[in-house]
């Protein structure tokens, strides 16, 4: 059960307020909305806009590469110290 | 104001990417075929043309720089290097790079090239704590108008770095009095986003109306299609709740009071989606997702930005 709990989650959808777990469902469920060509077409093309590529975003990479990569808190908590300790033993 | 790529990074730092990416290609080859000691050929020619024009203070920051990637890249492929030799040339590579800048004062150069290396470098220091604020504040005090100098400092201020979260709430609350004249009070909005993206539980100490005035402020002066979808899958994702957030209830109301002003941002001030902004605010929190295929990266990141988008729509507005 996502965070927020049933009622509050049950009764937020009658009444029409956020479900905030929406977002991570829609991040676990990405791989199989792709398997579904033509539903993937058809939400690309609902979405009203349009994808872009910009070269600016290749470039934006380095700054995301060094968030995700290097300068990420590892996915399981661990901080940067613990990370640097675990590597001098 | 210092130029920035459309999508916030200082073309001076945009500049040094290549050369840094042929500098390192050769270690990066290496390790990944477990071979432990790297031609180092070009960082010496680099080496070698730096000493040749000392007075170049760009090259020297490109050198440095090229020097923490180095750093990283050996410490990211511990898996198959032995973890003593893999830290201590990570070592190595920063004590390098701050014994090069120490040549140069950024101040004096009016270079915030040479302080940006500066703070990139700090994670290599023996103690970062005692320093990292004042570098950051030169930085920002040199160049006060490029987002990413806020957003990195906000990742610095957290207790898994050199920080702590009442760190982080001083030096939000003081960067927007000290920059108001450039974002009115748009840098505790800037800073925050940087920490949370990290850390969510900084925003247990993070006052949400402050934060959405602050925001109004940033989209006010960065008007342009990068920040738009940076913010919206900031809001929408960063601040979502996800099953393996358990943050108080009290910093839960506050993610969820910040996350609505994500219709705004949406409805105003998106005109198109940048896939791979989105791609990479979503990997971090479901890292089930992570590819280093820029086109899986770029379609993933589509598909998410369109369903959140549609998923809104959904709901009447308040």
């Amino acid at each position: 059960m996502p965070a927020g709990g049933f009622i509050e989650q049950t009764l937020g959808s009658l009444f029409g307020y956020r479900n905030h777990a929406e977002p991570f469902e829609i991040l676990q469920s990405v791989k199989d909305t792709l398997k579904d060509e033509s539903a993937t077409e058809r939400l690309l093309n609902s979405c009203g806009l349009p994808i872009t590529h910009q070269s600016e975003e290749e470039l934006e990479q380095s700054w995301y590469i060094s968030a995700v990569k290097n300068w990420r808190i590892w996915p399981n908590g661990i901080s940067w110290a613990a990370k640097s300790k675990n590597l001098t033993k | 104001m210092n130029a920035t790529t459309a999508s916030g990074m200082p073309i001076s730092e945009a500049l040094t990417l290549g050369a840094r990416k042929v500098v390192l290609s050769p270690i990066r080859d290496a390790l990944e075929n477990g071979v432990q000691q790297p031609s180092l050929d070009v960082f010496h020619a680099v080496h070698d043309a730096m000493h040749a024009h000392p007075r170049n203070y760009g090259l020297a920051a490109l050198l440095c720089l090229a020097h923490v990637d180095a750093g990283f890249i050996w410490l990211n492929y511990t898996g198959k290097v032995q973890k003593q030799i893999a830290h201590k040339t990570f070592r190595r590579h920063f004590a390098m790079a701050q014994e090069i800048l120490n040549n140069y004062n950024a101040y004096d150069l009016g270079s915030s090239l040479l302080a940006l290396t500066q703070c990139a470098i700090l994670p290599g220091l023996d103690d970062p704590a005692l320093r990292f604020c004042d570098d950051y504040e030169d930085l920002i005090e040199l160049d006060p108008t490029t987002p990413q100098h806020f957003l990195k400092f906000g990742v610095h201020l957290l207790p898994a770095w050199f920080g702590s979260y009442a760190t982080l709430e001083n030096y939000a609350r003081k960067l927007t009095k000290t920059t108001y004249d450039f974002w009115g009070k748009g840098a505790y909005t800037l800073v925050y986003a940087g920490a949370i993206a990290q850390d969510v539980a900084a925003c247990e100490r993070v006052d949400p109306d402050l934060f959405l005035t602050s925001l109004l402020d940033v989209m006010e002066r960065r008007t342009d299609q990068h920040a738009a979808n940076h913010y919206a899958a900031f809001l929408t994702l960063t601040l979502a709740d996800a099953p393996h957030r358990n943050d108080s209830r009290a910093s839960q109301k506050k993610r969820h009071k910040i996350s609505e002003a994500a219709d705004y941002v949406i409805d105003e001030h998106m005109r198109e989606i940048h896939p791979l902004t989105w791609y990479h605010t979503a990997a971090v929190i479901n890292p089930a997702l992570q590819t280093d295929h820029i086109p899986t990266q770029k379609l993933y990141g589509g598909v998410i930005a369109a369903q959140i988008i549609a998923s809104r729509r959904r709901y009447p507005q308040t």
